[in-house]
């Protein structure tokens, strides 16, 4: 059980800068999911805290101690890497035991803690194996007993299920959740899935380019994403952005063929104010006085249908995307009306991208709230 | 026939003809120390002995077995077998340690002017050793080193180091990593790690360095010839040709000789050959 704070912290490598300062406060036992493109600098972040790579400035603390100069072997971390860097002359029950081994843990109580994992994950009729011996996914699980085994104050996971295939992913992706539950540390996961963040996550951390661009709740993220670009990154398949301008009213996002979506309050800027407007798939019903587009794909999945709608003077050469619950029977050149949930629709800026948030239109309420 | 077959009959051809060129000497030289010296000079040559004799090897090691001796050549055979071996194996368990040590901390360690240092060492591989044999001889001399087998030792590895280093920088190279850091995390420090994880994983590649050290250092002749005058560290390879005199060249007893040189080497790369695992490295990741 380990809180972890990250304040102001920077990597460089040479004249290039990975991280531009990245503060973030974990809460002891919270299951942290770093998230975010390819190359946004979470494997460097993951790393540090590790004490694997340098930390040019900032700091990183472990229950209020400092621990930037704390070597890798003395920070009590376990780590699962992304290609589990398993022993590969060693057999499983000794890559499990490695680590209370070298802390001299008597053989009997070692035998029976790598036991006692080794049956949890389902290893047990394979202690006496060598990885090479082994299929992906049981060296997966190796390399999650290796951690548990030692009973760690914080777990750091880099991508650990990227090499499985999909329905194993879902399947280890509950393991380490209910691990997590069981054993209470404190435990920090890299991903670039955005469905592994938004599944596992108690807290979610977005980056982007070495910088955070929002944390929170998965929820939180999902509802109320900080900017176009966490918007676009949360949800599967992704939310549409439209570019509209302000009604004279200011209580409308005016579309290119002139249709309006209301917003749910009032917006600053004047009419003609140029806007993002924010559609998840999922926000979107047909409805007979709905805006109107043609439907160009149908993409059944089974439980829901994906639509993608065109309307050149709305979306120029871009589509809309549509998730239909319901079976309809539609079919593509066919004209469909569709209207946005009320209440659904996010702002951003286009300039700085960042969430406008309309204001409640009724005074009299807000100042009951106050 | 059809082409497949035609090829596969090529191909064994090739093959039979290539084990005729390496193998061929090595026939000749055990059936030449197997021969008496009359069949050994007649003419047409013998491709098969007539009859069989151990008289040259009764020469070189007959008097271990308490047969009489009335030339002494196998008290210097076997002193200068026991120089090849002390200086061969001194030479192959130095260099390959400290190619293990130094290419690790080439590959692993963070300093300045690693590269350089690195690239120096390797780049002695480009100087041919009779250009500094004069100026190392007069070296030694100053240094008293030279009839020693310290002084030679230390040659011999000055020769064979960069290219065992370079083998073992492709080696540690090669190895992932991530496997060294998940040491780390584990709580094994550097020394540990290297012993423990790193030195099993890079066995093949020791192995190739040791072998590849004791050939050459097994057969080199230019640095005893001139480091090795007396029988202290003469090895057989700077022996065997003073078979050889100006009157007679004994056959024989050179091919003898010759057969028993080749024992050890043999005996490394069969030996040494079964480490040679491959795939160790499988199954550590994915
Ligand atoms: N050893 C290094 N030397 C120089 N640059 C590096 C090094 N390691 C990482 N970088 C750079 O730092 C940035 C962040 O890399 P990092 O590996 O943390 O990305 P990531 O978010 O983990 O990406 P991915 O999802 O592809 O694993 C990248 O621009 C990368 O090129
Ligand atoms: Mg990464």
């Amino acid at each position: 059980m380990t809180q972890v704070q990250i304040a102001q912290l920077r990597k460089s490598y040479g004249h290039h800068e990975a991280l531009h300062g990245i503060d973030i406060a974990m809460e002891s036992g919270e299951f942290v999911v770093l998230v975010g493109p390819s190359g946004c600098g979470k494997s460097t972040l993951l790393r540090m805290i590790a004490g694997l790579e340098d930390v040019t400035s900032g700091a990183i603390a472990f229950d209020g101690r400092v621990m930037n100069l704390v070597p890798a072997k003395k920070r009590d971390i376990a780590m699962v890497f992304q290609n589990y860097a398993l022993y590969p002359h060693l057999t499983v029950r000794e890559n499990m035991g490695f680590s209370l081994k070298l802390r001299k843990v008597p053989l009997p109580e070692r035998n029976a803690r790598v036991e006692a994992a080794a049956e949890s994950l389902g290893l047990g009729h394979l202690l006496d194996r060598f990885p090479r011996q082994l299929s992906g996914g049981q060296r997966q699980r190796v390399a999650m007993g290796r951690a548990v085994v030692r009973e760690p104050a914080l777990f750091l996971f880099d991508e650990p299920l990227s090499n499985l295939d999909a329905k194993l992913r879902v399947q280890m992706r509950t393991e380490i959740k209910q691990m997590h539950r069981k054993v209470k540390a404190t435990m920090i996961y890299v991903t670039h899935d955005q469905v592994e963040a938004m599944t596992m996550g108690d807290r979610i951390v977005v980056m982007r380019d070495g910088i955070v661009e929002q944390a929170g709740p998965p929820i939180e993220l999902y509802d109320r994403p900080a900017n176009e670009f966490v918007a676009g990154f949360l949800g599967s398949p992704s939310m549409n952005m439209l570019d509209a301008v302000l009604s004279a009213d200011g209580a409308s996002a005016v579309l290119g063929d002139g249709s309006h979506v209301a917003l749910p309050g009032h917006v600053e800027g004047g009419a003609g104010r140029a806007l993002r407007l924010g559609l998840r798939p999922e926000d979107l019903l047909p409805s007979e006085t709905g805006i109107p587009f043609e439907i160009d794909v149908i993409e059944p999945t089974g439980a829901e249908t994906i639509v993608m709608l065109r309307n050149p003077a709305i979306l120029g050469e871009g589509s809309l995307c549509l998730l239909l619950r319901e079976r309809l029977p539609l079919a593509p050149g066919q004209e469909l009306r569709i209207a946005p949930k009320p209440g659904a629709a996010h702002l951003f800026d286009p300039g700085s991208g960042t969430r406008i948030d309309p204001v409640l239109r009724s005074e009299p309420l807000r100042a009951a709230a106050r | 026939m059809t082409a497949l077959h035609l090829r596969r009959a090529g191909m064994a051809l090739a093959a039979i003809l290539l084990l005729i060129w390496s193998l061929g000497p090595v026939y000749w030289a055990l059936a030449t120390s197997l021969m008496k010296p009359t069949d050994i000079a007649a003419s047409p040559v013998n491709l098969v002995p007539p009859s069989i004799t151990f008289e040259h090897y009764a020469k070189l090691v007959g008097g271990l077995f308490g047969q009489p001796d009335e030339t002494g050549i196998w008290r210097d055979f076997l002193r200068a077998l026991g120089n090849s071996l002390v200086l061969a194996g001194g030479a192959t368990i130095a260099t390959t340690a400290i190619a293990a040590i130094a290419a690790y901390a080439a590959v692993r360690l963070e300093f300045p002017g690693r590269n350089l240092v690195f690239y120096m060492i390797v780049a002695t591989l480009a100087v041919p050793g009779y250009t500094v044999l004069i100026p190392l001889y007069r070296m030694m001399v100053g240094l008293g080193w030279v009839d020693t087998y310290g002084g030679i030792i230390l040659i011999y590895i000055s020769a064979y180091l960069p290219l065992s280093m370079w083998l073992m920088r492709s080696v540690y190279e090669s190895l992932p990593l991530s496997i060294e850091e998940a040491a780390f995390l584990d709580g094994a420090g550097r020394l540990y790690t290297m012993v423990r994880i790193v030195m099993p994983l890079a066995l093949p590649g020791l192995i190739a360095a040791a072998i590849l050290t004791f050939l050459g250092a097994w057969g080199q002749f230019a640095v005893p010839l001139v480091f090795a005058p007396t029988a202290a560290t003469k090895p057989l390879t700077v022996l065997i040709p003073e078979f050889a005199t100006k009157n007679y060249v004994d056959y024989g007893l050179i091919n003898a000789a010759g057969v028993f040189a080749m024992i050890p080497p043999a005996l490394v790369v069969i030996f040494l050959n079964r480490f040679l695992l491959s795939g160790l490295m499988a199954g550590t990741g994915k």
